[in-house]
């Protein structure tokens, strides 16, 4: 066993490999990039290239577990209290040393390069936050509740995801791989925020932002109407081709059941900043939004590209007289044709019943 | 005033189902010789419409115009207590309720809320049908399901004495021939070659509501015009009609 000595945001990562098991870890950051290392909101005024130098930075270490692991394990105990703070924490512990790029895991864009985690002898620092303690020592607090009153209160998604993910949170407290929890708090907090929005007044205009982010341009078009969202990704630009199967999920007034399938992760992170949107502006509308990744994209990177691309979108919006010179602007932006985003989208090829009256 | 007695707990299932698919809330207007219900869901892309005749009903009195405005979940909820044969009597209660009483040897009564109404007056359609199918529920549905292998929306296309219906995706192609000879089938009328497409999402939303116990429905369309599916409730000329907007070819 090797002894190291290291900040940590904090940051705890569990990626999940297979379906059976679970690797739990912190990530021990170089100084340089420690305070910018799980910020998503500076990452996109960079490069790809960039924010995977600021992931690969430092070690992030691992240790295999069950995913259905005791969480009052001491191992496991120690990297949630770790969690629990907010600032950088200085961690000492032991690890086994592994051969660097054993396992990238596709969802954050980290490399578990650090070896395999032993104990943690001790860790100091951090700074204790009133809100996630509160939530951390009520037992009696679903996981769903204690999401929506961390978001309520200001603490960040990020950290929220984090929280989930190690434990923290909930009446049957477990641990939740990271991308499961990162779709988890984004979809939670979104269908809360928008059974609030259908109680609002429609939107009367049309409205188009945009936003081009690490090599993903994002398009949010606004329609008038009660609460209807759809999402569209396509990787046409990506892979050189102008008229590629576009993904598509969407839902109606009634809302959604099943996992948007098509999209994933994706459709819930861009669902999260459209109703943050329309919950301030207490408007409902109908909503379109198109992802387009390009070559400037280092796939795998995470889904936060989405969420803070449709976020910047929606700070400067344009304003259309109708609904085809709005539509038709968009397209004119993306380098997929017109043809192929109108064969996988429902709203923008169904006729309503109203021009037949 | 009004009052309603029946037992048909079948057709009451197939209008609950029907609106619980596309709505939240329903409102049921009682007129002195039916009971009428159109509503569109939010997206304003299909509509419910309801004749229920007063004949339909084994005792039904009506003094004048009652809007009543449920939360479909409720209506649902007491309905799933009703079980077939059983007599379903309704009427309005105290302080704007809504009287329910569910007899069988022994009678349960539920009162529900009505809401306050937010409800305005739409027209149907204005469609210039230029086909029309008469098929069995079951031959429809099979149809369906066998376009939605491939596909989320399916092309309708009726021609004299041919309806066919298809799909495509990149996974492939399908397509269902469907002619007066068809067993399923027992009235093709095409006044012009007609074709358009539709949400096979919104089409299910309405004929799994149906009860299978249907025989036959009526299926209406046009170029690039709205569906019109109308499912009897029984032989006294009641009917639920569902109407679905177009998808742009």
């Amino acid at each position: 066993m090797d002894i190291v000595n290291g900040f940590s945001p904090p940051y705890v990562y569990l990626p999940l490999i297979g379906s059976k098991k679970l690797l739990i870890g912190p990530s021990l950051v170089n100084p340089d990039v420690l305070n910018v290392y799980t910020d998503p909101k500076y990452w996109i005024r960079l490069t790809s290239r960039q924010v995977l130098y600021i992931r690969r930075s430092g070690k992030a270490l691992f240790k295999p577990v069950d995913p259905q692991i005791d969480i009052n394990e001491s191992s496991v105990t120690k990297l949630r209290e770790i969690s629990l703070y907010s600032g950088n924490v200085e961690v000492e512990l032991e690890y086994i040393k592994r051969r660097p790029n054993a396992i990238f895991d596709p969802y954050e864009g980290v490399t578990l390069n650090g070896g395999e985690l032993g104990r943690i002898i001790h860790y100091t620092g951090g700074v204790a936050d009133r809100r996630i303690e509160k939530v951390y020592e009520d037992k009696d607090l679903l996981a769903k509740d204690a999401v929506l009153y961390l978001h309520n209160s200001g603490l960040s998604v990020y950290k929220i995801q984090q929280l989930l993910s190690v434990g923290a949170l909930g009446t049957k407290r477990k641990l939740v791989a990271t991308r499961w929890s990162i779709t988890a708090v984004d979809s939670i907090i979104s269908s809360r925020l928008i059974d609030e929005i259908k109680n609002y007044p429609e939107l009367n205009e049309h409205y188009l932002g945009e936003s081009y982010v690490v090599g993903n341009r994002i398009i949010v078009m606004m329609f008038p109407g009660k609460f209807y969202y759809e999402m569209m990704e396509s990787w046409g630009p990506y892979f050189g081709n102008r008229n590629p199967k576009v993904a598509m999920d969407y839902e109606g007034f009634l809302g959604r059941t099943n996992y948007a399938e098509e999209v994933e992760g994706a459709y819930y992170a861009a669902r999260y900043s459209v109703a943050k949107y329309l919950k301030e502006r207490m408007r409902q509308a109908k909503v379109v939004v198109l992802l387009e990744v390009d070559r400037n994209w280092i796939p795998n990177l995470g889904v936060w590209r989405v969420r803070e691309g449709t976020e910047l979108a929606l700070k400067n919006l344009k304003k259309f007289e109708d609904e085809n010179a709005m539509i038709d602007y968009a397209f004119s932006k993306t380098y997929t044709l017109r043809k192929s985003w109108l064969s996988s989208s429902f709203l923008l090829r169904q006729k309503s019943l109203e021009s037949f009256f | 005033m009004f009052q309603l007695q029946t037992k048909d707990v079948n057709s009451w299932n197939m209008v609950i189902k029907a609106a619980s698919a596309l709505l939240e809330e329903v409102a049921l207007e009682f007129h002195p010789d039916m009971i009428t219900m159109r509503n569109m869901d939010p997206s304003h892309i299909a509509m419910l419409n309801l004749e229920w005749l007063k004949q339909s009903f084994d005792v039904y009195e009506c003094d004048g115009e009652h809007i009543v405005t449920l939360r479909i979940d409720d209506l649902a909820n007491i309905m799933k207590r009703a079980s077939k044969g059983e007599l379903i009597e309704m009427s309005l209660g105290e302080g704007n309720t809504l009287l329910i009483k569910v007899s069988n040897g022994f009678q349960r009564e539920f009162v529900l809320h009505i809401l306050e109404s937010s409800h305005t007056a739409i027209p149907v359609p204005k469609v210039n049908f230029t086909a029309k199918i008469v098929m069995t529920l079951k031959g429809f549905k099979e149809a369906i399901s066998d376009i939605e292998t491939v596909s989320d929306e399916v092309n309708m296309k009726a021609d004299t004495g041919t309806f066919v219906l298809s799909g495509s995706s990149e996974y492939g192609n399908v397509k269902v021939s469907i002619t007066t000879a068809t067993p399923d089938v027992k009235e093709i009328t095409v006044s012009e070659t007609s074709s358009a497409s539709y949400s096979i999402e919104y089409i299910e939303k309405f004929i799994k509501a149906l009860s299978s116990s249907l025989d036959y429905i009526t299926i209406e369309f046009g170029n690039r015009l709205p569906i019109r599916i109308q499912a009897p409730l029984d032989d006294k000329g009641s009917k639920l009609e569902y109407y679905l907007a177009p998808r742009v070819e």
